[in-house]
């Protein structure tokens, strides 16, 4: 009988330590898979706080300093691009105010959320792809410079200014590339066009106000650098609401880029390196 | 008297199991209120409010209402954007230059800051294209 009990009692003794060891296992199997998840979610929050700065620094930056907006890329026979201006004046010291942009992002911006960010190529100035074409933005000057001009088909440009005109003129037919400019001023509209060869230092469009100054747009060789469409608002305020930029008809995708950021978390020991897309088709 | 000793050390031995038992178990049960009071719920808490902290600025900033701010130079619509957060929610947002002088705050009514809290930041441009920021401190009710 007593041997009976002794058993029941070591039967009874080994479920109770096998039943709190379970327990034990358990609640040490919920620490480590609550540690995990919490590392999870860590990382989770700052793989969406890398792409909030990435959006936060680049998201339409490039119209808000640079006063340029994209107003379509369409696709037709053409490639047609056409942008908007506003403030062509050299007051606007375009190439001043993405320096400071970058300078407060790297430093201040930088320091207030604890993480490395490098700005590479982000300056007054944008690309084209495929096309090659290069815009730059500096002051009271529109420079956009095409590695292959032969794919450059046609431009168009709208070009507004408020002062009265005294003279104008235009370059005279030299090849195939269309190129048609309407200024608007107080005098009334300045609306010419002429078909112009891209390897050949055409003649400007102009228009010169009272005061000396002058609205002006080349395209052509400029600089060794051939099919350089150049528009030049010289002591006057331009806003240019119409830019329109042809281009033939290619099979990849139209895609408008700006400089590289490079972001680096240290304390989570993520980075992240993308292009500036400002617009693509 | 023999039979009285012999239940006697029988007892004392019963004890000393029992005592033994119990101190085992307890410290099973120790080690696992141990392990248990090791997770925390708080990370998400914070984490949650941190993510509404920076949908609130992005919001902010994609609408213009920081840049409107700005250039009117009230904060009358961020205070009002603050005011209309869910009620256990509580935050403040101050307007710097990038030179981080202070332009407008506003906070939550009804809030008071606490120690415990999140914060966000969102650059903008305003004006003539002068670069301003804007930081959200944020904490529940």
């Amino acid at each position: 009988m007593n041997k009976m009990r002794n058993k029941k009692g070591i039967l009874f003794t080994v479920t109770t330590i096998f039943l709190l060891l379970a327990v034990f296992l358990l609640t040490s199997a919920y620490l480590t898979r609550n540690k995990e998840l919490q590392r999870m979610a860590t990382l989770s929050l700052a793989g969406d706080r890398l792409s909030y700065i990435e959006d936060d620094i680049a998201d339409n930056i490039y119209p808000e300093l640079l006063s340029l907006n994209l107003e379509s890329i369409a696709r037709a026979s053409d490639v047609t691009i056409i942008f908007n201006h506003s403030n062509l004046i050299s007051s606007r010291d375009h190439r001043q105010l993405m320096l400071d942009y970058e300078t407060f992002i790297e430093e201040t911006y930088s320091t207030l959320n604890n993480i490395d960010i490098d700005l590479e190529g982000f300056n007054n100035s944008f690309s084209i792809s495929p096309y090659d074409s290069t815009f730059i933005i500096d002051s009271d000057a529109i420079y956009v410079y095409t590695g292959n001009p032969t794919n450059i088909s046609g431009i168009t440009l709208t070009i507004d200014v408020s002062e009265l005109n005294t003279s104008d003129g235009s370059p005279g037919s030299t090849g195939s590339v269309n190129v048609e400019v309407n200024i608007n001023h107080a005098g009334g509209e300045f609306s010419e066009s002429a078909d112009l060869d891209p390897a050949v230092a055409n003649g400007p469009f102009y228009v010169e106000f009272e005061d000396g100054t002058e609205v002006e747009v080349n395209f052509g060789s400029y600089n060794g650098q051939e099919g350089v469409l150049r528009i030049r608002a010289s002591g006057v305020r331009a806003n240019i609401p119409h830019l329109e930029l042809r281009y033939d008809s290619l099979p990849e995708g139209v895609v408008i880029k700006g400089g590289n950021i490079s972001l680096a978390s240290v304390l989570e020991n993520i980075t992240k390196d993308s292009e500036i897309i400002i617009a693509e088709e | 008297m023999r039979r009285y000793n012999m239940l006697k050390r029988k007892a004392i031995i019963f004890s000393l199991d029992a005592i033994f038992a119990v101190v085992v178990a307890g410290l099973m049960i120790l080690a696992c209120f141990l392990h248990l009071s090791q997770t925390t719920t708080n990370i998400h808490q914070n984490q949650d409010i941190y993510k509404i902290s920076l949908d609130s600025l992005t919001i902010l900033e994609k609408d213009r209402t920081l840049k409107t701010a700005v250039e009117t130079n009230s904060a009358a619509t961020i205070q009002s954007f603050l005011d209309a957060l869910p009620e256990q929610f509580c935050g403040n947002i101050t307007v710097r230059t990038s030179a981080a002088v202070l332009v407008l705050s506003a906070q939550k009514a009804g809030c008071t800051e606490k120690n415990e809290s999140t914060s966000a930041v969102r650059a903008f441009t305003a004006g003539n294209s002068a670069v301003y920021y804007a930081g959200m401190k944020a904490w529940y009710k």
